[in-house]
Formats: structure tokens, C-alpha cells, sequence
């Protein structure tokens, strides 16, 4: 399926940023002139029908609305949400550098202490729970793309 | 297709007067709300004056529009910049408070829906083992906010009880070391407990939480055991065992049990029932959470999921049967969702529910370690990698430190994405001074942390849950009740010392 869209409307951009966010569905191939760009989308499932296609193809559209819109609120909006986004930042940062293990931990007290508790919570493993089984890797198999989400 | 409400096309507008503010049309009066998170509910004609700059200073309407910020000559800085700071005092914390600890993904049940993406029993290889439960503890404490909040998660939790007790004992030495406040949570799902593993965790201070989902019949298809069997009875035994200890000293009192319940597509015919059951148990609250489309829970989607605002028609019609009992005399018991939102709407608080901020509470407010430790974004994103995807892993407690998380490219990705002021349709939405985006959400749904808010399903629900809210407080008998909930809350909030406003919402 292949869409013209106007230079003046739309930016490269957008149209990456559309392709890529819809890139487990769509293949997209983009070639431009000097007032449009040609938008080729092409559905990655083999048995997509006109109708699938057209409902991808109208996907494509909103997400490529959504980013120009998005370039246009983050232009309106840079100035506070970067005052927002700095301050968010820099506070929860807490300072330059993390701050030193307080002094009470240093003491052979509170060292005594931890070694102990590692002590006893080792020993507790190894009374009562199970052996340990080597890693078995725990990734879950590819959802798939029709899974009614 | 936008969700928001526009001018009518004959509405006079006169802006000369008129300050920054957002508004909805909610059919018959008009909500207008500001960035000071400020709001004003008034009938479509007052808001039509308004808008035409009719509203005169003899005006009965102009001291609300005044105080509130909605005029513009008329604004007081200082008071606007009070609630402000009040509303989103978040955004000047020191790094995260709620710590959540995968001590295992392994669990004795298979629930429907399960997020957490669980493995066998026999999957030992998947618990955390103490050497990196202490790298955890101690990362944990690398981080600059004096408010610590441990909440252990699975799996089921209590299948490496002996991780859970090390990581109490060693972060409570610590703390006191450190002279840091901390609060321990355990969300476990009840079946494996015992008298024993219940007198360290009150001896401890640990508060717990469990998942009810309803009746019997509704919470054992929903989270079956792995072998067949009924796990809600179990459940039901061990919420009132605890309930008896805690009423029965006064000391156990704010250790009081609490419970969640997930919405799946099963639980639309039982609102009430569900409701009954935990009034029937005396807990003091339900929180009606929607089921996410992450982790497992996608892979079941067609089975146990549904559309928004299908989970925002049962939100509106159990909260009416939560405030008719209210009204009726016959319960007192509260509704979460409610409350966190009445919080920030009528209060101008912030309640410490890291999905509803901007920007989200993922790294600022929280974080996740796996059984592993690797370090997460928030659990969701924990769950994101479970599926093979390790976009959301910030780090790991034996190789970084805090200013390496928090400089992660991904954690400002997700700052960023989750910043309202960033997001298409949410800068000109009413709900925007007290409503958040999650980016793990929208990655997992429309494959962006930034998402598409016309057509997300976050959106819809929210906006859905906000306008059944608004609705509730512009009709006065759901107002009392919705009142008197907001005062018993601070109530118990001041009474406990525990969880003062602003600290993590822990569930």
C-alpha cells in the first residue's frame, strides 16, 4: 500500500520515529521527492488481506500524527517540561557522588554483627531449602502478535 | 479519536481575563482544572459566562475563580506555588523509597493472570541467594532518601523465607546504623504461611499484603494452586488469624492485613460479591485495580482480559455499591483507587501512587531487583524482561551504583516519555494536574515508552475512573460519604506515624 504525503505537513522524522514504533508489523519503505514523501507499507504477516493492510496502514497514520504532535507539544512545552524533567533528576540524584556507609557500620560491632546474620541465613538455606539446581535461563517463548491486547 | 471535550462551536470566548486551565464538558456542567491542580465544577451556563469574561467581581462565582487561579489578573503567586509544590513534592525527592525485592519467581500457584511470569517449584535456580540479597540490601541503602521501603515480591515470597528473614534482619541493622527510616512490606499470597514465619514478621514490624480476589469460587479460577486444590480458603483463614492477633494487641494495631484484588474478565458478574466478602473479613479497604497487559498476562489476554472502559463500568457500578453501604450505615469500608484520587483532586496531595505522577514513579520513586540482581525500572519492567526484552534493566547491584542508575539513558527515557508535559492529548486534558502515564505500559502495549494516548488503553480507563470520581464529587450524598473517607485516611495516617502522604503507596 502506498501513501503520498505532503513535505510541508510532515517531517522525516516522524515518519522514522511512525516506521520504527510499528516495525513488528509493518515493513516501511520511504522515498521522497521535492514536495512529498511516498510512504510504501508493506504488513509482515504473509496472509494480511486489504482489509488488515488498510487497518495497518491506518495505524501507521495516527502514530505518524502522534509524533508530530508530539514535536509540536515538546516545542511548545520545552521550557517547563525540561525545568521539570531537570529538577526531577538532579533531586532524587541526591548530590555528585553517593554518600559514604555511615560510620556505625564500620565498627567491629556492626561488622560481627552482619557476619553473623550471614552466617545463620546460610545455614538456614542449607537446612531447609531445596538444592539449589543450576540456571535454566527463565526468558518466556515470543507472545504473539495476535494475543487480543 | 481524542477523548477530549472542545467549545461548542457557538460559545463566546473573551480571554482577557482568563489564566491558563483546562476543561471537560461532563455533560450538563463543565470541569475546569489547572496546572496548580486547582479544579471547579460549575453548570454549563456559569461556564459559558466565564469563558465570554461575564463573570463580574459582585459575581457569587468570581472569589472561587479568584482563589483558585482561574483569573487571570486575580492570581496569587505565592499561595499557587504553595499547592504546587504540595501537589507534586515528588519531584523534589531524593531518589527512590519503595524498594521491591524478587526474592524468587518461583510459586505453588498458577494464577490466571499472574504478572510476575512464575516458574515451578523446582525451579530453585530462580531464588535469590544470599550473597546478592546483601548486595541488594546494601545498593539499597546507596540510595540518598532517607525513607526506605523494602516490599518483598515473587513468586511467592515465602518459598525463600530464609532470604526474606536475612534482608529484614540486615536492613534493619542497617537503617539503625544509618539512622534511616524503613518500613518492610511482604505482598505473599498467604498459602505457605505459619505461626512461626508470622511472629518474625510482627516481631519485625513487616507489614503484609495478600490477593483476594472474591468468592471462592471466582479467586480459585482465578489463582488456582499449581496441583489442583482451593487456595481461597487458605487465604480467608490466615487474613482472619492475623486480623485476631493484630486487634488483640493494640501494638499490632497498624499491621492491620491487607488485601488486593485483580479484575479479570471473571470478576464483572461479582462487584458486589467480592465487596461483601471483604466487608464479611473486616478489612477497611478494596482497592478495584484493572488488569495490565504485561508480562503473562498479554500471553492471556483474549482469555482473561477485556476492554477499558468495560473495567471503568464495573469501577462506576461496585464504587456506587461501596457508597450505598456507606450510606447505608452498613460498612465503612473504603475504595483505594478512590481515595488515592481524592487525595490529589480535593487534598492537593500527593499519596505516593508512583503510576499516577508526572513524570512516573519508575526509578525516581522506585525500583525492582530481581532474584538475580539485576535492577529494574519498576516490576512491570522486571516483567518485560522476562519476556526476553532487557530494555527496562537499569543496572545491577554487584556492578553499579545509584548515580549510574539514575544517569541511565533509560531511566531519562522513561522520565522524559512519562513528563505529561511532553504528551500529546494529556497537556490540554482536565485530569492532567493529578494523572500520570506508565512508559513500561505503552512499550508493552503500542511499543513506545511515549505511547499514543488517543488510542491507549491506560488512557481510556483513567480517564474513565477520573470521570466517575468527578461525578461522585459534584453529587452531594456520594460527596459526604467521599469526605469522610478522606478524613478517616488522614486519620489513620497520623495516628499510626507510619506512612505520612507523600511516602510510597505500598501494594
Amino acid at each position: 500500500m502506498k501513501m503520498k504525503l505532503s513535505r510541508k505537513i510532515y517531517s522525516k522524522d516522524a515518519l522514522l520515529i511512525a516506521a520504527q514504533v510499528l516495525s513488528t508489523k509493518v515493513n516501511v519503505y520511504l522515498e521522497e521527492s521535492k514536495s512529498d514523501y511516498t510512504v510504501t507499507i508493506e504488513a509482515k504477516r504473509r496472509d494480511a488481506g486489504k482489509e488488515q493492510l488498510e487497518a495497518l496502514a491506518g495505524e501507521f497514520g495516527n502514530e505518524l500524527l502522534n509524533q508530530e504532535y508530539r514535536f509540536l507539544v515538546g516545542r511548545f512545552n520545552s521550557k517547563i517540561s525540561s525545568l521539570i524533567v531537570t529538577q526531577t533528576l538532579m533531586a532524587a540524584r541526591g548530590g555528585e557522588a553517593p554518600a559514604a556507609a555511615p560510620a556505625a557500620e564500620q565498627t567491629p560491632e556492626f561488622r560481627k554483627l552482619v557476619a553473623d546474620l550471614v552466617k545463620n541465613a546460610e545455614a538456614e538455606v542449607a537446612r531447609t531449602m531445596p538444592r539449589k539446581i543450576a540456571d535454566q535461563g527463565t526468558v518466556l517463548p515470543p507472545v504473539k502478535e495476535d494475543a487480543g491486547v | 479519536m481524542s477523548r477530549l471535550t472542545g467549545l461548542a462551536a457557538d460559545v463566546a470566548v473573551e480571554t482577557g481575563n482568563l489564566s491558563a486551565f483546562n476543561f471537560r464538558d461532563m455533560g450538563g456542567w463543565h470541569l475546569l482544572t489547572n496546572d496548580w491542580g486547582q479544579f471547579l465544577m460549575m453548570s454549563t451556563a456559569d461556564f459559558e459566562r466565564f469563558m465570554a469574561g461575564k463573570v463580574e467581581a459582585s459575581d457569587p462565582l468570581y472569589p472561587e475563580l479568584e482563589s483558585r487561579g482561574f483569573l487571570k489578573a486575580r492570581l496569587d503567586f505565592r499561595q499557587l506555588a504553595a499547592n504546587t509544590v504540595k501537589k507534586s513534592s515528588f519531584q523534589w525527592f531524593p531518589g527512590p523509597s519503595l524498594h521491591m525485592i524478587v526474592v524468587t519467581l518461583r510459586c505453588n500457584q498458577k494464577c490466571q493472570y499472574c504478572h510476575s511470569s512464575v516458574v515451578d517449584p523446582s525451579r530453585t535456580d530462580t531464588d535469590m541467594d544470599i550473597a546478592t540479597a546483601r548486595k541488594t540490601v546494601d545498593f539499597i541503602f546507596s540510595t540518598p532518601n532517607p525513607t526506605i521501603c523494602i516490599e518483598f515480591q515473587g513468586g511467592e515470597p515465602l518459598l525463600n523465607w530464609p532470604v526474606v528473614k536475612f534482608v529484614t534482619e540486615y536492613a534493619q541493622a542497617k537503617a539503625k546504623a544509618g539512622n534511616r527510616k524503613l518500613l518492610m512490606a511482604l505482598v505473599c499470597n498467604f498459602t505457605l504461611m505459619t505461626e512461626d514465619k508470622l511472629d518474625f514478621l510482627f516481631d519485625h514490624h513487616v507489614s503484609i499484603c495478600t490477593s483476594l480476589d472474591g468468592p471462592a469460587e471466582l479467586h480459585n479460577k482465578n489463582r488456582p494452586f499449581l496441583g489442583g486444590g482451593e487456595a481461597q480458603p487458605k487465604v480467608v483463614h490466615w487474613l482472619e488469624t492475623i486480623q485476631e492477633r493484630c486487634n488483640a494487641d493494640p501494638k499490632k494495631k497498624y499491621y492491620l492485613p491487607g488485601a488486593l484484588m485483580t479484575t479479570t474478565r471473571f470478576s464483572f458478574e461479582y462487584g458486589p460479591q467480592i465487596v461483601d466478602l471483604y466487608v464479611k473479613l473486616g478489612l477497611e479497604q478494596i482497592f478495584l485495580r484493572p488488569l495490565s497487559p504485561i508480562g503473562y498476562a498479554k500471553r492471556v489476554w483474549k482469555d482473561v482480559g477485556y476492554e477499558p472502559d468495560e473495567f471503568v463500568r464495573f469501577y462506576e457500578k461496585t464504587l456506587d455499591y461501596i457508597i450505598d453501604l456507606n450510606v447505608s450505615g452498613k460498612s465503612e469500608i473504603m475504595e483505594r483507587m478512590a481515595l488515592i484520587l481524592l487525595s490529589k483532586i480535593v487534598k492537593g496531595e500527593d499519596p505516593g501512587f508512583m503510576d499516577l505522577r508526572s513524570p512516573a514513579g519508575a526509578v525516581l520513586g522506585c525500583l525492582a531487583y530481581n532474584y538475580n540482581g539485576q535492577i529494574f525500572v519498576s516490576d512491570e519492567g522486571r516483567m518485560v524482561d522476562h519476556q526476553g526484552d532487557p530494555i527496562f534493566n537499569v543496572g545491577d547491584v554487584a556492578k553499579n551504583d545509584w548515580t549510574s542508575v539514575i544517569d541511565h539513558p533509560t531511566t531519562r527515557a522513561c522520565v522524559t516519555a512519562s513528563t505529561l508535559d511532553n504528551q500529546p492529548m494529556c497537556q490540554q486534558c482536565a485530569y492532567k494536574p493529578y494523572c500520570g502515564v506508565e512508559p513500561v505500559f505503552h512499550y508493552e502495549t503500542q511499543k513506545s515508552v511515549f505511547g499514543q494516548m488517543p488510542t491507549s488503553g491506560w488512557c481510556v480507563s483513567h480517564m474513565g475512573v477520573f470521570d466517575v470520581i468527578f461525578r461522585k464529587l459534584r453529587d452531594p450524598r456520594s460527596r459526604k460519604v467521599l469526605d469522610k473517607w478522606l478524613e478517616r485516611d488522614q486519620c489513620r495516617w497520623q495516628e499510626s506515624g507510619n506512612v505520612p502522604a507523600g511516602e510510597p503507596e505500598v501494594v
